[in-house]
């Protein structure tokens, strides 16, 4: 009885945790946790699934009872009942045992999935944004959405063969000189003429200068949440918008930030809010970094978008 | 819809799922193929294909990854059982260790971390010290009795296997044999699943503690020299409890650290962090978990300090 009851136990633990998996991902929020690069997303439906159809099985079988691949089958040279099953599992397994294990793997589980947020506070990009005065160096162009393949790129690695080869980081990545041409190629503009680039790309064009030479100076749009700005903000014209940037899930993400410079006073604003921002990209120097830094001519809430982390881009 | 709003232990929840999210799928297929092996592979028949040689043995356990890569998470469950099913302890351990990192996957995740930053070297420095270290620590392993290392529990059901194939040779009632082996790998996945399962919440609760409401920026200050930035980023390693196929991406954009500290980070994460000490407890004696923590960590350091010595092509 005791073996049968402890099969229902996991049966009903492996349900739950299973359960859990499904719901999100139908219910879209496990865009939130993985990102969609890749098959993490899947991968997490498909665990979800797998738990609750072992869950069924063990309880439709909990009853049953099984001999293992190897012997029991003592000497018999002892008086005992033989009636006995060798139903073993290999285990000292009690039902205390269970019921503390299945307490220890679902309460943590059940409560987080219960009260969980879906997003950080901004306690957490305060303690995640210690890197937000330094900037990129020499990043390869494929970190950012630029310079991407696109159908100039024979041309101009054709055109390489002059001999005017620069020595900047698409040139090694074998993009060849970038042009506005390309830009436009690449990212689309609004009906304005502003450039939608998200505020990932534009944090690592400050990793090349042959992007900075293209972008500097040209109309923006971008979007992300905006915090104070606590660095080189003297007049107090100045906020940050960021991005939080994953590579498999939210717990390995990082918020990737620029700052936002107004000519007169910043807007009144709410920490942690979405925004869109115009404005005009420039760059500065902050010690051996260069900084992108949008000069903002508006900013208008808006609502957050489905999938509010970037993945990595690889 | 969530039914909060964000806070500081919303954080907490927020990243504790995300970590369970990601680590859990490959949980679950270790204890599938752990259950699989359990009914199906015969005792002792891992033996019959390693070289008797028992240090050629550990040579090629150290390269068994690239055939059969398996992360961090899951290969503990296959870990145990395939000791119960007679791999001897310092083979596994070896296979343990070597395989989340010596495997085309993370092969190929941390040459693309490092694009423009001589990744070939990053990535062969990555994988040739991992193998190193793991062919020691399987050297070492050897030297000592099983009962040193592997919990009372597993080393009881290794013994009692043994009796019982020594004193009636194994036996099979192919009657009984199809229908029941599913049964038995199922529920040996499950029992695993959750065994292994306990350990791995425990961890991912104190990395996600750890992740939420530490400030990541404290681990900065460490990187002034090698002699402190390769024990630090060990220790953060140890704490962050990544996933060896994307934590490259993380070290890679540790741009205050030097190229040996990132890979000490790299070396030391996959084979010990705080989930892996509640998953290995699972299968070996604390003592021994506690050792192999403090020897991998003393061996990567000392390694990597001296690999820092060795000019970086291009440079």
């Amino acid at each position: 009885m005791s073996q049968r009851l402890i099969i229902i136990l996991q049966s009903i633990v492996l349900f739950v945790f299973g359960s859990i998996f499904i719901w999100f991902y139908i219910d879209g929020r496990i865009e939130k946790y993985l990102t969609s690069v890749g098959s993490f997303q899947m991968q997490a439906l498909l665990a979800g699934l797998f738990l609750c159809i072992i869950s069924a099985f063990l309880l439709l079988t909990s009853s049953k009872k099984v001999s293992c691949s190897h012997d029991h089958d003592h000497d018999h040279d002892h008086d005992h009942d033989h009636d006995h099953d060798h139903d073993h599992d290999h285990s000292e397994i009690t039902v205390g045992g269970m019921v503390l294990t299945s307490m220890i793997v679902l309460v943590p589980v059940i409560i987080s999935a219960l009260y969980t947020p879906d997003a950080y506070s901004k306690n957490w990009v305060q303690n995640n944004s210690s890197g937000w005065d330094k900037g990129v160096i020499g990043e390869t162009p494929e970190a950012f959405n630029l310079k991407k393949e696109n159908d100039k790129q024979s041309i101009k690695i054709e055109g390489e063969s002059d001999g005017s080869k620069s020595k900047s980081v698409a040139d090694a990545a074998g993009w060849g000189p970038y042009t506005i041409d390309d830009l436009k190629q690449q990212v689309d503009q609004n009906k304005e003429g502003e450039f939608l680039m998200d505020v990932i790309s534009i944090f690592y064009t400050g990793g090349d200068e042959e992007v900075q030479g293209v972008v500097k100076g040209l109309p923006v749009e971008t979007m992300g949440q905006v915090m104070p700005e606590t660095m080189h903000n003297s007049e107090g014209k100045r906020i940050r918008i960021f991005r939080l940037m994953m590579n498999c899930c939210i717990a390995d993400a990082r918020p990737v930030s620029i700052p936002v410079e107004f000519s007169e006073d910043v807007p009144s604003y709410k920490e942690m809010g979405w925004y869109k921002i115009h404005g005009v990209m420039d760059y500065e120097k902050w010690d051996e970094f260069t900084i992108p830094v949008l000069k903002a001519q508006k900013m208008v809430p808006t609502e957050e978008p489905p999938e509010s982390a970037f993945g990595q881009r690889q | 819809m969530p039914f909060t709003e964000p806070s500081q232990i919303g954080d907490l929840y927020f990243a504790f799922l995300a970590i369970l999210f990601e680590g859990a799928p490959y949980i679950l297929l270790g204890t599938i193929i752990s259950g699989f092996i359990d009914a199906y592979l015969p005792s002792n028949v891992m033996d019959r294909f390693l070289p008797k040689n028992r240090y050629a043995a550990i040579a090629l356990s150290g390269l068994l990854g690239a055939i059969f890569p398996v992360c961090e998470c899951a290969i503990v469950p296959v870990i145990r059982r395939l000791v119960q099913k007679g791999l001897p302890v310092s083979c596994a351990i070896t296979y343990m260790l070597s395989a989340p990192i010596v495997n085309p996957i993370v092969a190929v995740s941390t040459y693309s971390a490092f694009a423009g930053n001589d990744p070939l070297f990053m990535t062969l420095s990555r994988i040739g010290i991992a193998y190193l270290v793991t062919v020691i620590v399987g050297v070492v392993v050897h030297q000592f009795s099983i009962k040193n290392i592997l919990r009372n529990s597993l080393l009881n059901k290794i013994q009692t296997d043994s009796q019982n194939i020594q004193s009636s040779a194994v036996l099979f009632n192919k009657e009984k044999e199809t229908p029941d082996r599913l049964l038995i790998a199922l529920r040996s996945a499950a029992r695993d699943f959750l065994d292994v399962g306990m350990y791995f919440v425990i961890g991912v609760m104190i990395t996600a503690l750890y992740r939420t409401q530490i400030n990541q920026g404290v681990v900065d200050q460490f990187a002034s020299s090698d002699l402190i930035g390769i024990p630090a980023m060990m220790i953060l390693s140890f704490v962050l409890s990544l996933c060896s196929t994307s934590d490259a991406f993380i070290a890679a954009q540790m741009l205050s650290f030097s190229s040996a500290a990132k890979l000490a980070f790299l070396t030391y994460g996959p084979m010990m962090d705080v989930k892996l000490v509640f998953m290995y407890s699972s299968v070996f004696k604390p003592r021994f978990v506690l050792s192999l923590a403090v020897g991998l960590f003393i061996v990567i350091g000392i390694l990597f300090y001296q690999w820092s010595n060795i000019p970086v092509p291009g440079t």
